[in-house]
C-alpha cells in the first residue's frame, strides 16, 4: 500500500513528532550555585531554598499564571461583612508525603509556628496581620485579622507544615525536618545527599497531575561550568544564567532563555551595631571608596542602583543621583570622622588601623570577583580588608543571628511587591545590618497600609531617598537575570520570583 | 512540496538539516539581498541611504524623516508603517492598564475623588467605548467635568479655540493637542507626554494621571501617514510591485506575502505569510492558547535561517558575505517576523503564546532599544506581559522603552500604577541571592 503525505501534512508530522518524543518520565535536573542547606519554609532565606520549597510544600493560596490569587490547599473562602475575619475551607483529598491527612491542624499550627517568638522564623512577618486563627473542625480555619483586609487570601500563600511532625510550635532550624521535609506538594524529597544534590521525585499521591517523574537539584558552585552542563545536556535548567554566558546559549538551539526577574540588587552593607559603622561620615567615606561601574565590568551587564529598588521598580527614585567614586572626597569624610592617615594606611582615633572584614557567601562567582576588586579599590584608598567566604550554615549563625560582621557582599532578591520592610525597617526579621532610622520605620509603616497605589509609590519613593543618604548600604547594580532550560523540556511557564510554582505542568522529552 | 522537504530536513528536532537557499528572491528578501549584492547597492543608489540606515538601527521616525523624495515613497509609508504598529502596541497597554487599574480601584471602594472619574471616561471614549458609567461618577467640580458633558465627536477631538486668551478646561485643552497630532502636527502632544497631564494634591504627595488617549492619537497619525494619500490597507499591494523596498528590512518575505491578506491593524502586516507556511510554519496560529507551539515555530524558523545562512556563508560573494553579517539580515528578521506573529497571537486572544513569540523575539545580549532590539520588540513584550496579568514584569520591557522614547514614559507609569494596585493586598517576600 502506498502512503503519500501531502505537503500541508507537515504541520501534523511536526505535532506528531512533539507528542511522541514526550516521555512523562524524564527527570529534570537543575542547577543551583549553592544548595539549599535547609527545606523548611519558616526558615527559608535563600532563592535555592524558595525555589526548592515551592516543588514540595503548598500553601493555602498561591498563584495562576496571571498571578492572581487562587486556591490551592483552600478550596474557598468567606470574608466577614466587616472585613476583620474570614473562614477558610479546605481541600479534604489531600495528604502528607508521609500519608497522613492534612487537616485544619495543620493550618493552625504553621501560623502559630511561625509567630512563636521561639521559633524566630525568617517569615514570621508574613502572619503578623493575623490576630488570632482557630479550626472549625477537620476542613475549616478561622482567622482572626489585627485591621480590616480587602483580599486576605493575597497573603495566605505562606507554606503549610505538617503539625504531626513537630512536638511543638516552637521549632527549631536544627530539627531533623530541615533534611527530611514532609510537604503536600506535586514533588516529594527522598534524598539530601552528600554531594549537596537533592533528589525529588513525583508525590503519587498528590491531588493533581504533575508532569515531571523526577526532579534533581545538582549544585554546581563554578559557574563557569553550569552553561556547558546544558549545552552538554547534562542538566536541563539553569535558573540564573551569567551574563556572560547569555550570547553562548543564546546560539544554542537546543537551548531556550527565559527571563527570570526576580528585582534583584547587589550592596555592600555595613554592621551597623558596630560603633564606626553608626557615624555616618564614616559610612560615606566608605561608599566614596567604591568604584561600582568597575566592579560590575567583570561580572557583566547591569545597571547601576542607588537605593534599594531596580531601576524599572514602581518605586525607584530616579531623582537620587549615583555618587561616583571620589578619592578626595572620601578623605576628607574620614578625616572629618577623626581618622587620620599614616602613610597610606589610616589610623582610627585611639592610633589603631582602619580594618575591615569582608565578608561574602561562598560558592557565588560573582561575590567573589567583586568581594577582591573591592578589596583592591579599599585597600588602595588606605584600608586594611580581609576578605572571608562563608558556607550557607555559618552565613546563616554569623550574619543572621549573631551579626557578627564588619561589612558584607551580598544580593537580595524580591518578588514583584518589592517589600522592603524586613530588610530597613528597624523591626524586619532581614535587617541584619541593624539600620535604625526612625524616618524610614515611618515611610515604611505607612506604605504597608498606603489605600492609593501613588501613596505607596510615594512614600517608598521617599523612603529610597532617605536610606540612600543615611548610607546603611552601599547599593551596587542589578544584573540581566535569565534562566536557560533546555527545548526537550515542554510547557514551560517560570514564575517571576519562585521559578518552580507551575512545574507539575512542565514535562521533558527524551 | 516543500513543506514536506522541509519536515524531513528539519525533523522533529528542528535543527537536523539545512535548507537550501533558491535562487534570488524565491527564498525571500534576505537571501536575495546576499546572492545579488547588486540589488541592493542599487536601492541605495535610488533612495536614501541614511533613511535605510535609521531604518535599520529600528529608528524609523528619523528614518521617516529622511525618505522625503518621490522615490523615497515606498520606503516612507514603510517606516511610518513601523511607527504606527509601534504605537498601536503602546496605546493597547495604556488602555488596557487604565481600565484594570480603575476596575481593581472600584473593587477597593472607588477611585479618588478629583478628576480620575473624568480620566477614567475620557480613556473609554478616546477607545470609542461608551462613557457613561464614568462620566456619571464625575463630580461638577472636577478636572473635566465641564468638558465631559459635550459627548460629541468634535469635543473628543477639538479644533483650536476662536479665541486662545480664553481659559480652557485642561482636558478641552490637552484635546486640542490632540487635534493638531492629528492634522500632522505632533510635536507639542509629544512634548506633553513626557509629564503629566493631571496633577492633583493628595495627602502629603501628588497624585498623577498620564493622558490615557495619547498612544490612541499618535497611532492614527502614524497610520495617516503610512496610508497618505490613500487608505492604509490598500498600501502594501503597492509596495509588492515595487521590488526590494517593499520588502528589505520587513516581516514578510515575499511580494505574494503582502498580498495574502488584509490585516487588521499596520502591526500585523507579515504574520500570516505565506511563504513561511510553504517552509512548515503555518499562516495560522495553533488553535490553543498553549505556549509550546509558538516556540515550535520559533524554533522552526531559527532552523530555516541557520540553514540558509549556512548555505550563504559559503557559497555568497565577498560582498554578499559583508551584507550578510553586517546587516545581521536572518536574526532582523526573524525578530521583526516574531514580534507580528505575538501581536497575531494578542489579536486572537492567545495572550501565553503572544508572550512566548515575543520572549524568543528579543535579543537578550542587548538590554536597550537599538539595531539588536527594535522598540516593538520592547512594546510587544511588555503588552503580552500586561495581558498575562504580569504587569511588574511588563515595567522591565517599558523602562529601556522609555529610556529610548520618552514620549512613552506615561504608558510606563500607568502600569507602574496598575501593579501597585494590585498588590496592595499582598505581603512581599524576599530572598538573599
Amino acid at each position: 500500500m502506498k502512503t503519500s503525505i501531502s505537503p500541508t501534512s507537515a504541520v501534523s508530522l511536526t505535532a506528531i513528532c512533539a507528542i511522541s518524543a514526550v516521555a512523562f518520565g524524564a527527570p529534570l535536573r537543575y542547577a543551583e550555585d549553592r544548595a539549599p542547606s535547609i527545606v523548611n519554609p519558616v526558615f527559608a532565606t535563600t532563592m535555592s531554598e524558595a525555589r526548592i520549597n515551592e516543588l514540595v510544600f503548598e500553601g493555602l493560596f498561591t498563584d495562576d499564571q496571571e498571578l492572581r490569587s487562587k486556591g490551592a490547599l483552600a478550596s474557598s473562602f468567606q470574608l466577614a461583612a466587616d472585613r476583620k475575619s474570614m473562614t477558610v475551607d479546605l481541600r479534604t483529598d489531600v495528604t502528607w508525603h508521609d500519608g497522613e491527612a492534612f487537616t485544619s491542624k495543620d493550618v493552625v499550627f504553621t501560623v502559630n509556628a511561625m509567630k512563636d517568638a521561639g521559633t524566630a522564623s525568617t517569615e514570621s512577618g508574613r502572619v503578623a496581620w493575623i490576630a488570632s486563627i482557630a479550626a472549625e473542625g477537620d476542613s475549616r480555619v478561622k482567622i482572626n485579622f489585627t485591621s480590616e483586609q480587602w483580599a486576605p487570601d493575597e497573603k495566605l500563600h505562606f507554606k503549610i507544615l505538617p503539625a504531626h511532625k513537630f512536638t511543638s510550635t516552637t521549632i527549631k532550624r536544627t530539627d531533623p525536618f530541615r533534611t527530611q521535609p514532609v510537604g503536600t506538594g506535586p514533588y516529594q524529597l527522598t534524598s539530601f545527599n552528600g554531594d549537596n544534590s537533592i533528589s525529588l521525585v513525583k508525590y503519587a499521591g498528590w491531588y493533581g497531575t504533575a508532569g515531571l517523574a523526577e526532579v534533581a537539584m545538582r549544585e554546581v558552585a563554578d559557574t563557569n561550568y553550569q552553561a556547558k552542563l546544558l549545552m552538554y545536556e547534562s542538566l536541563e535548567a539553569l535558573v540564573r544564567v551569567l551574563p556572560r554566558d547569555i550570547a553562548a546559549l543564546k546560539a544554542d538551539r537546543r537551548v531556550e532563555l527565559y527571563p527570570y526577574q526576580t528585582n534583584s540588587w547587589w550592596y555592600v552593607g555595613f554592621n551597623m551595631k558596630q560603633p564606626r559603622f553608626q557615624d555616618l561620615l564614616v559610612r560615606q567615606a566608605i561608599h566614596r571608596m567604591v568604584d561600582a561601574k568597575g566592579l560590575l565590568e567583570p561580572v557583566g551587564t547591569g545597571d547601576l542602583v542607588t537605593g534599594p529598588f531596580v531601576p524599572s521598580s514602581p518605586f525607584y527614585n530616579h531623582d537620587v543621583l549615583p555618587l561616583p567614586a571620589d578619592p578626595n572626597a572620601s578623605k576628607t569624610l574620614l578625616e572629618s570622622a577623626g581618622y587620620t592617615l599614616q602613610g597610606r594606611q589610616w589610623m582610627d582615633k585611639t592610633g589603631q588601623p582602619l580594618k575591615i572584614r569582608l565578608t561574602a557567601p561562598e560558592g557565588s562567582d560573582v561575590a567573589q570577583d567583586v568581594v577582591i576588586n573591592l578589596q583592591s579599590q579599599l585597600q588602595l584608598q588606605g584600608l586594611s580588608v580581609e576578605p572571608e567566604f562563608l558556607g550557607s550554615a555559618e552565613w546563616k549563625q554569623r550574619i543572621w543571628k549573631d551579626r557578627d560582621f564588619d561589612l558584607i557582599v551580598s544580593q537580595w532578591s524580591f518578588d514583584r511587591n518589592e517589600d522592603i520592610y524586613e530588610q530597613f525597617h528597624s523591626k524586619g526579621t532581614r535587617n541584619f545590618t541593624s539600620y535604625n532610622s526612625p524616618e524610614v520605620d515611618g515611610l515604611l509603616d505607612q506604605a504597608r497600609t498606603a489605600p492609593d497605589p501613588q501613596q505607596k509609590r510615594a512614600l517608598l519613593r521617599q523612603a529610597h531617598a532617605t536610606i540612600a543618604r543615611e548610607d546603611p548600604m552601599v547599593f551596587l547594580w542589578t544584573l540581566d537575570s535569565y534562566s536557560a532550560l533546555s527545548t526537550k523540556v515542554k510547557n514551560v511557564v517560570i514564575h517571576p520570583f519562585y521559578f518552580f510554582t507551575w512545574a507539575n505542568e512542565w514535562s521533558v522529552a527524551q | 512540496m516543500t513543506a514536506l522537504v522541509a519536515s524531513i530536513l528539519f525533523g522533529c528536532t528542528g535543527s537536523a538539516g539545512v535548507a537550501t537557499p533558491s535562487a534570488g528572491s524565491a527564498s525571500g528578501w534576505p537571501v536575495a539581498i546576499v546572492t545579488e549584492p547588486t540589488r541592493f547597492a542599487a536601492l541605495m543608489e535610488e533612495t536614501d541611504r541614511d533613511g535605510w540606515i535609521a531604518f535599520h538601527r529600528n529608528d524609523t521616525v528619523t528614518a521617516w524623516q529622511a525618505f522625503d523624495s518621490a522615490a523615497d515613497t515606498v520606503a516612507r509609508q514603510r517606516a511610518a508603517f513601523v511607527q504606527a504598529g509601534l504605537y498601536d502596541d503602546l496605546d493597547a497597554i495604556s488602555d488596557d492598564a487604565t481600565k484594570r487599574l480603575f476596575a481593581s480601584w472600584d473593587r477597593r471602594g472607588g477611585p479618588p475623588a478629583g478628576g480620575a472619574a473624568a480620566i477614567a471616561a475620557l480613556n473609554e471614549r478616546c477607545h470609542g467605548r461608551s462613557d457613561d458609567a464614568w462620566r456619571a461618577r464625575a463630580t461638577p467640580d472636577a478636572p473635566g467635568a465641564a468638558w465631559l458633558k459635550d459627548t460629541s465627536e468634535a469635543a473628543l477631538w477639538p479644533s483650536d479655540p476662536v479665541d486662545p486668551s480664553v481659559p480652557m478646561d485642561p482636558f478641552a485643552a490637552r484635546r486640542v493637542l490632540h487635534r493638531r497630532a492629528r492634522d500632522g502636527m505632533p510635536e507639542d502632544l509629544v512634548g506633553a507626554m513626557i509629564g503629566p497631564f493631571l496633577i492633583e494634591p493628595a495627602n502629603g504627595y501628588d497624585r498623577e494621571f498620564f493622558d490615557p488617549c495619547a498612544m490612541r492619537t499618535l497611532a492614527d497619525l502614524w497610520r495617516g501617514r503610512a496610508g497618505a494619500p490613500g487608505v492604509w490597507q490598500d498600501v502594501p499591494e503597492t509596495w509588492s510591485n515595487a521590488g526590494l523596498a517593499g520588502l528589505l528590512f520587513a516581516p514578510w518575505l515575499m511580494p505574494d506575502d503582502l498580498r495574502a491578506d488584509k490585516p487588521a491593524a499596520p502591526g500585523l502586516l507579515g504574520a500570516r505569510s505565506p511563504s513561511l507556511a510553504a517552509l512548515g510554519i503555518p499562516a495560522d496560529l495553533p488553535s490553543n492558547d498553549e505556549v509550546d507551539a509558538a516556540r515550535g515555530e520559533a524554533h522552526q524558523l531559527a532552523a530555516i535561517m541557520d540553514g540558509w545562512q549556512q548555505v550563504l556563508e559559503s557559497d555568497a560573494s565577498d560582498d554578499g558575505k559583508a551584507l550578510l553579517h553586517d546587516l545581521d539580515l536572518f536574526d532582523r528578521f526573524a525578530q521583526d517576523w516574531l514580534v507580528v506573529r505575538a501581536r497575531l497571537a494578542l489579536a486572537n486572544q492567545h495572550p501565553r503564546q503572544a508572550l512566548a513569540y515575543a520572549q524568543v523575539a528579543l535579543d537578550p545580549t542587548s538590554s536597550e532599544v537599538g539595531q539588536s532590539n527594535s522598540p516593538a520588540a520592547y512594546a510587544v513584550l511588555a503588552r503580552a506581559l500586561v495581558a498575562n496579568g504580569r504587569s511588574r514584569e511588563a515595567l522591565d520591557a517599558l523602562t529601556p522603552l522609555s529610556e529610548a522614547l520618552p514620549e512613552t514614559v506615561g504608558v510606563r507609569e500607568q502600569v507602574a500604577d496598575l501593579t501597585v494596585l494590585e498588590g496592595l493586598d499582598r505581603l512581599g517576600d524576599s530572598k538573599e541571592n
